[in-house]
């Protein structure tokens, strides 16, 4: 490689990242140099510049960048929330920023793809982030609009853009994600009228919800643990792909009856705690009223769901270890069973929170476990999105999702129950398929 | 990356595609090459030829095949391989369907207009 000076060429590869540099800036100025000198030109042409500035731009949003900025982003909002900070720097970081952050992954992600060109990806990424400006300034000009309306005084400044600042918004945002999608499509052979169309029907559709969302810690989190988890899944495909090693059989742990049995107790108890948590103040002599009612038939049907976690421990496959089954399974029993003795205190907040805090606590724990053997990648990423997914449960979401878990325990058993009966027959019918031997093994 | 093979080609990937169908070639010589066979419809700026490039050579329509200095210039050589020969193939079946059909309704157009002429006149 030749050494690095201050010739128009070579100035031109500042915007490739240096990985890329050091494997191809030869050949690329080599290319430039010969194209130059058959134009009669000294120095590369405007185009040239553009197209290295964008193609080279373009290069380091990578699957990298996709991981880092999500997982700085799942970061920021947790981390805010949890420190409960609510000054206008900590608004910035959760409403700006790490949206922002979340939208570079996404456009990263894209592109690293393929599902973006350079230019497009690019194009959209400065669209996408001026929209969220738009929608955090609509925002903003609500909640002022809201203070001035309440203390009697004509809105104002800020205050009274609310509605050019929504439709700017909506607008800006539609073509940025119409630009993204008309460029996903052009990998089908619709016609490009087509593209054209569905991208900005789809864009229009789509952009107030993802404007208004965004914005939000919790989906905006939501968006960035994705990407966090897809980005470090593409990251290291190849990697992974050349160093997996024969797996064994996926097996789960003996029979599937058992769990069966475990899941259909699930579901009876979830519908005993439904009906109590329904009838229960016409009825019990504990139930004072329908809201204590309700409480008590949440712990009921809270109590309900461990037999479920046994089960679904029971199904998944252990290739990767017991461990890491069992081990996140029961630290989300504790936090199914801290809000259950919550929910024993309902309607009391003061008495409940402290349980809620340590269920939202466990839960992070258990989620973070959960998935952090299961990605792919160097131990640090993995680490890094798997406590940084955990952190943003325990934060932003972790107090109200167990809760509503109670409710859907029956269906959840009932689902469980059918997929480990499919077990049985599947595990009956290798059996009959592989010989008396196997199936005396099975047995 | 890439991975649809099916997916339509786009211009530049197609004209590339081309040009390496004959011949081993390096990155200056696709770009001239791709111009003089595309009647100059086709104008890549070199750092786009190269960001298409490694597109194609990532979803393994084509492969680097060795590099040499000339003239204290690198250069290094590209082939097309066989997934990339049938991709072309296959876009070249797509165009060729495409151009009949036209050429159908073309002939069924200068029919209809050569018979209503006849009839006025």
């Amino acid at each position: 490689m030749s050494p690095r000076g201050a010739d128009a060429f070579e100035r031109v590869l500042i915007w490739y990242p240096k990985w890329w540099r050091e494997a191809n800036a030869d050949v690329l100025l080599g290319s430039m140099r010969d194209h130059a000198e058959h134009e009669g030109r000294s120095r590369p042409s405007r185009g040239e510049t553009f197209s290295a500035f964008v193609n080279g731009v373009a290069l380091h949003l990578d699957a990298r960048v996709a991981l880092w900025s999500s997982v700085v982003a799942l970061v920021l909002s947790s981390g805010v929330w949890m420190l409960g900070l609510r000054d206008t720097y900590a608004g910035l970081a959760t409403t700006g920023i790490a949206p922002v952050l979340t939208l570079v992954g996404v456009v990263a992600l894209l592109r690293s793809r393929g599902w973006a060109t350079p230019l497009r990806s690019l194009v959209a990424l400065v669209v996408l982030v001026g929209a969220l400006i738009l929608a955090a300034l609509a925002q903003l000009s609500w909640a002022r609009g809201f203070a001035l309306a309440d203390a009697g005084v004509a809105l104002s400044g800020l205050a009274a853009m609310w509605a050019p600042l929504v439709v700017g918004g909506w607008a800006v945002g539609g073509a940025g994600l119409a630009l993204i999608l008309d460029g996903a499509l052009t990998h089908t052979r619709m016609p490009q009228w087509g593209r054209a169309v569905l991208a900005v029907v789809a864009g229009a559709v789509t952009a107030p919800v993802l404007g208004a969302g965004l914005i939000s810690p919790v989906m905006s989190s939501s968006v960035a643990a994705v990407v966090a988890v897809v980005a470090l899944r593409v990251a290291e495909r190849p990697l992974a792909a050349r160093a997996r090693t024969p797996e064994s059989s996926p097996s789960a742990d003996s029979s599937p009856r058992p769990a069966q049995w475990l899941a259909w107790s699930s579901v009876a108890g979830g519908l005993v705690g439904l009906a109590y948590a329904l009838t229960g103040s016409t009825w019990s002599v504990g139930a004072t009223d329908s809201t204590v009612a309700m409480g008590h038939g949440i712990t009921l049907s809270l109590a309900a769901s461990i037999p479920l976690f046994a089960a679904t421990g029971l199904c998944v496959p252990k290739r990767r270890g017991r461990i890491v089954v069992w081990g996140p399974l029961c630290v989300a029993v504790l936090a199914v069973a801290a809000v259950a003795v919550a929910y024993v205190f309902a309607p009391e907040w003061e008495r409940m929170e402290s349980w809620m805090t340590l269920s939202a606590s466990l839960g992070g724990v258990a989620l973070g476990w959960w998935v952090t053997p299961r990605l792919r990648g160097p131990l640090a990423a993995r680490a890094a999105v798997g406590l940084a997914v955990g952190v943003a449960y325990m934060a932003l979401v972790g107090i109200t999702v167990i809760p509503s878990l109670a409710l859907a325990v029956s269906v959840m058993g009932f689902i469980v129950a059918i997929r480990a009966r499919r077990g049985v027959r599947v595990s009956s019918s290798h059996a009959s398929n592989e010989g008396p031997a196997s199936a005396a093994l099975t047995a | 990356m890439l991975g649809d093979m099916s997916a339509p080609l786009a211009p530049p990937s197609f004209w590339i595609l081309t040009v390496l169908a004959s011949h081993r070639r390096h990155g200056y010589d696709i770009l001239q090459a791709a111009a003089t066979a595309s009647d100059g419809r086709v104008s890549l700026k070199v750092p786009t030829l190269y960001a298409a490039l490694e597109r194609l050579e990532a979803d393994g329509s084509i492969r680097a095949d060795g590099e040499e200095i000339v003239n204290g210039r690198a250069r290094r050589y590209f082939v097309i391989t066989d997934e990339g020969a049938a991709r072309l193939s296959e876009e070249v079946d797509a165009m060729e369907q495409a151009a009949r059909a036209a050429r159908v309704h073309l002939t069924t157009r200068r029919a209809t207009f050569a018979f209503a002429r006849a009839v006025m006149a």
